[in-house]
């Protein structure tokens, strides 16, 4: 029988944050604030509430041009302080950059920075810039962790035909909420879409940045090639774990009766969400404890894009 | 009305997703978008016509083998103040110097390769248009936002390498650091990455590029 327990976490936190120039140039993307706290706190505090103490955070090393990232590797590295993680275990490991474009590789290459930490072990992977919250208590980490079965799993959404064609588009069969796939397509063409002939035009897609990998992982996630985008991904390596050991993977829908998908992966969707009212007033006494020239640019967006004083 | 001139320049055609981000924010400024077609002027246009002004300056041959490096976005855009608007939303000249949130700033390759040219005053403005519309076919029906809108979905979501990387680059050549031979080589790799264009195309860039960050 398949060994079923997820033990661990990977939450993703290296990335370049090239979309979120020039507030990534002082702070990383996770590091970024959501309400009164970074990103990636939200992300620890969901883990541990699902059990999941023992957690790697893949990171970037601070030398060099990367000042930013000392931020984030200081916070880390003093979180187990606070009082509502003190159960909490908190690893760091460090992604390598590629050496003319000075950028990560891609998701899959992150894993493989916590090859050691990770070994024998089922675990769950969070992307630093993609939260998914609960309405009424509900947990989607939770749900998946639920639903994980010894073989790969991943959070899928259904979306419509502009937005399939730039994800990664997932065939297969589906009962309720579950996907059990076939194949999956990174940026599907126009052919592909017209051929699956679906009645209400909704394609399901890889989505929301959650993965349930297992022990075997590892080799596929080092072994994968490089997609249409240049990077090693995630989505690649299950499709190629799958395809090597003649098993299958699971795609577990984000019900929206449920939850609400909030994505920080651009300087519009970070600033809106924190823009909403039950936010609003803790993003502002939040932003004081960031750098200075990081503050006053935040003001000035706000203030020039919205119309909203933030002071 | 006031109209003016924007120019998607050769950095700005190549490096696709900066483009499209540049034109984007054109958009939604809410101007009126008069005119819009990717096009390759002559070089004697440029050179003799669209730069003449600056003849004999340092940086006017670098300036014009840089812009008849590709073919090139053409905009006319109109509306109450609309120089001012697109040259606020621009910034300064030097990517370096410019604004962070400004468009320069967040996506300007490095120094004067700027990403986009803008007529500089309702003067300038006028002139520019009025010689421009020697070499374009304005079609009154043509709906020229739409043709716009399409041209920044094509582009908004390529790949991307980071203008920071650049002005890395550009920093350490400008201190001798590296060799002009070994920013170029660097310089091309990028490009490559974020760009469909061909690779003859491509690799006229990095000496123009390389030039101008050694001329200051």
């Amino acid at each position: 029988m398949a060994d079923e327990k997820v033990s661990k976490a990977v939450i993703l936190a290296a990335g370049n944050g090239s979309h979120l120039r020039p507030f990534s140039n002082y702070v990383p993307k996770p590091f970024l604030p959501y309400g009164d706290k970074p990103i990636i706190y939200h992300h620890i505090k969901a883990l541990s509430e699902c059990g999941i103490k023992d957690i790697v955070v893949i990171t970037r090393k601070d030398e060099n041009n990367d000042g930013a990232f000392k931020l984030q590797n200081e916070y880390l590295k003093n979180l187990s302080k606070d009082p509502e993680l003190k159960e909490i275990k908190i690893d760091i490991a460090y992604q390598e950059v590629d050496s003319i474009t000075k950028k990560p590789r891609g998701t899959a290459d992150a894993i493989v920075a916590a090859e050691e930490q990770l070994k024998g072990h089922n675990y769950i992977v969070l992307l630093g810039d993609l939260i998914i919250e609960g309405r009424n208590e509900a947990s989607y980490i939770k749900e998946l962790i639920g639903h994980f079965k010894g073989t790969p799993l991943f959070s899928m959404d259904s979306v419509a035909r502009d937005d399939a064609k730039r994800g990664g588009l997932v065939k297969g069969k589906t009962l309720e909420d579950i996907l059990e796939m076939e194949e999956a397509i990174e940026k599907p063409d126009d052919y592909i879409l017209d051929a699956m002939n679906s009645a209400d035009e909704r394609y399901n897609v890889m989505w929301g940045g959650v993965y349930i990998l297992n022990k075997n992982s590892m080799p596929y996630l080092k072994n994968v090639k490089p997609g249409k985008d240049g990077e090693l991904n995630i989505t690649d390596a299950i499709s190629l774990q799958c395809k090597i050991e003649n098993s299958r993977a699971y795609g577990l829908l984000i019900n929206k009766d449920k939850y609400i998908c909030k994505d920080f992966g651009t300087i519009d969707h970070w600033l809106e969400n924190n823009l909403e009212k039950e936010n609003f007033e803790k993003f502002i006494n939040s932003i004081k404890l960031y750098p200075e020239e990081f503050a006053r640019m935040v003001h000035e967006y706000v203030r020039n894009k919205y119309g909203i004083s933030l002071l | 009305m006031e109209e003016m001139l924007i120019l998607l320049k050769p950095d700005g055609m190549i490096r696709r997703y900066s483009g499209a981000r540049a034109l984007k924010s054109i958009l939604d400024l809410g101007v009126n978008i008069n005119f819009f077609e990717v096009l390759k002027p002559k070089k004697e246009f440029l050179a003799d016509r669209h730069y003449a002004e600056h003849k004999g300056k340092f940086f006017y041959d670098n300036l014009v083998n840089f812009m008849s490096a590709t073919e090139l976005a053409v905009v006319i855009a109109s509306g109450d103040n609309v120089v001012e608007k697109v040259r606020t939303l621009l910034g300064k000249t030097m990517c370096e110097k410019a604004d962070p949130l400004s468009l320069r700033g967040r996506y300007g390759t490095t120094k004067g390769i700027n990403l986009v040219h803008a007529s500089d005053s309702n003067e300038t403005a006028e002139k520019e248009v009025k010689l421009w519309e020697e070499i374009i076919n304005i079609e009154k029906e043509k709906d020229y936002k739409k043709e716009m809108t399409a041209y920044i979905k094509t582009y908004e979501n390529f790949p991307m390498i980071d203008s920071v990387r650049y002005r890395e680059i550009s920093r350490d050549l400008s201190e001798g650091k590296i060799s002009r031979e070994e920013a170029e080589k660097t310089i091309n790799e990028l490009l490559t990455k974020e760009t469909d264009f061909e690779e003859e195309i491509v690799n006229k860039l990095p000496a123009l590029i390389t030039e101008n960050i050694l001329r200051g």
